[in-house]
């Protein structure tokens, strides 16, 4: 009843303000100018491509370590980006090459196999993240399961040394536990961020599908044998 | 802030916009809030009027975006594209039902432990009919008899990679097969749903199964299936066939017992017999659906067991 008094209110007042015909209407209706400290995100434009690159390497830079330490921080989750998965993805891919699996075949996965597995994989745990009532969104979800490939991605590398030394049972037995150290820590560390975002009832439905994705990659990373 | 939201690349701010929708409710507000801020400035009659003259001292970059035709045509591009955004929600939904899908969804790890239990052992549940809620049926999360679609789709995907182990251990793995393996599972599950509503269609059954109930009925049978291939890794040939026939029986037992609901009549459903051809048609169309699991299940996992 309040709301309609005030709104009558408001008639009344406009009401006894007449604006005859013959009244031109004149003024301004440019934006008056912002100044650059409300508004820091458009002028990005002018600055040097030097600080561009460096903001977005130094977000990068900063979600890695966010990663190696998983604490329970929204920071993944608020500034996604897709550079980070991009470039752990093109490294895990281009170390799997130059392998042989079996004789007849001339390599191990090649590049778009892991790729399609990697960006697949995230896809149906996003899907059914979501379907299962998550409140993350699509691209978030992209962004935290991509990032924490990382320590898949160091178990690779030391793989590679590991195997430039022989590949004998010794060397086998040391892949294998470094494969499923960083295979823990990458479930651990995306389980962090991913379940919260689901009720405590429902936690370990979703993080199954990452452990099957962070086992196949394991899977890969620990088959790897190099060419002869 | 709304400006930034024209730059393209992987900063966060062009994703702001849907970072503010909820997770699936397609509500215009960001619509209003970015064109609030706008329309003062985006007056129609002010441009006959108004040449764009812009203020001294502004930035050159600013001049572009402070410009009222610029907010004009910012404030309908963002239109544009939510609107488009719920022209697609809306055809989308047409053909795949999202909010049916979610209820297949709402499950929690009780039901999913417990359903997994039922497919491997039915033998003593003896409740089987599913409850409703006021005509409609009670979210799986509630209900162990409704049907769900976490447990096959999860089974699926690890039917095919555990298919991708069993292969990997002898030496026949190649990643290809990963995909030939996904796919021919995949089309098998098409053509077995296709074929259950055909025979439905055919024996003018009156049941409220819908299709993507007979999806997940049919999708059970990968659990099953992952029980057996893993029984061959671990305990060789032996193992494999041992751990198939029991689940096979299991799997039986548990369609017979679900669909018997559903298919037959009441009366025919609570054992008491009844003489005619149309409920002698509806248990022979049962028994098929339900011997049809173990073949298929033998057929999708004997190549993988060596």
């Amino acid at each position: 009843m309040a709301e309609a008094d005030g709104s009558s209110r408001a008639f009344l007042g406009l009401s006894d303000v007449s604006i005859s015909a013959d009244i031109p209407v004149e003024g301004d209706i440019s934006m008056p100018p912002t100044s650059s400290s409300k508004d820091d995100g458009f002028s990005t434009l002018d600055e040097p491509v030097k600080d561009t690159v460096l903001r977005d390497l130094k977000a990068v830079g900063n979600k890695f370590v966010h990663v190696l330490y998983p604490k329970k921080s929204k920071a993944l989750l608020r500034d996604w980006d897709l550079w980070g998965p991009l470039l752990l993805c093109v490294t895990l891919a281009l170390l799997l090459q130059g392998g042989s699996v079996d004789s007849k075949d001339d390599g191990g996965p090649q590049f778009a196999e892991v790729f399609v597995i990697i960006w697949f994989g995230s896809l149906i745990i996003t899907l059914n993240s979501k379907l299962l009532g998550g409140t993350i969104s699509f691209f978030q979800s992209l962004c935290v399961l991509g990032y924490c490939i990382m320590p898949l991605t160091v178990a690779m590398v030391v793989c590679r040394i590991v195997l430039l030394g022989g590949s004998g049972t010794v060397s086998f037995v040391v892949r294998l536990v470094v494969v499923c150290a960083s295979f823990g820590w990458s479930t651990f560390a995306s389980t962090a961020f991913l379940a919260d975002s689901q009720p405590q009832n429902r936690k370990a439905l979703v993080v199954y599908p990452v452990f099957l994705f962070y086992f196949v990659i394991g899977w890969m990373i620990l088959t790897f044998a190099p060419a002869q | 802030m709304d400006y930034s939201a024209t730059h393209s690349g992987f900063r966060q701010q062009p994703a702001m916009r849907l970072r503010s929708l909820p997770a699936d409710a397609p509500d215009p507000s960001p619509l209003f809030e970015d064109t609030s801020r706008v329309r003062p400035g985006a007056q129609p009659g002010g441009y006959s009027a108004q040449p764009a003259v812009p203020p001294a001292g502004a930035y050159p970059g600013q001049t572009i975006l402070s410009d009222p035709m610029s907010n004009l045509a910012m404030a309908y591009g963002s239109s544009l594209a939510s609107q488009g955004k719920e022209m697609v929600d809306k055809n989308l939904d047409r053909f795949i039902p999202i909010s049916k899908l979610k209820y297949y969804f709402a499950v929690d790890t009780v039901y999913v432990g417990k359903k997994l239990g039922l497919l491997v052992f039915p033998y003593l549940h003896e409740n089987w009919e599913v409850s409703y809620q006021q005509d409609t049926p009670v979210a799986p999360r509630f209900d162990v008899n409704a049907p769900d679609l976490y447990i096959p789709f999860m089974g699926f995907i690890t039917y095919v990679l555990v298919a991708g182990l069993a292969l990997g251990t002898q030496n026949r793995f190649s990643p290809e097969l990963l995909g030939v393996q996904a796919s021919s599972a995949f089309v098998w599950l098409i053509m077995e749903v296709l074929a259950v509503l055909l025979s439905l269609y055919l024996v003018t059954v009156n049941t409220d199964l819908t299709t993507v109930d007979l999806l997940a009925f049919s999708g059970y049978k990968y659990v099953g299936m992952i029980v057996g291939v893993i029984g061959g890794l671990l305990f060789g040939r032996l193992g494999y066939h041992l751990s198939l026939l029991w689940c096979c029986a299991a799997i039986v037992v548990f369609m017979i017992r679900t669909l018997r609901l559903k298919l037959l009549s009441e009366a025919a459903a609570e054992g008491r017999l009844v003489r005619g051809a149309r409920n002698q048609l509806r248990m022979y169309l049962t028994m098929s659906i339900a011997a049809a699991q173990p073949l298929f299940m033998y057929w999708l996992t004997y190549h993988l067991v060596r």
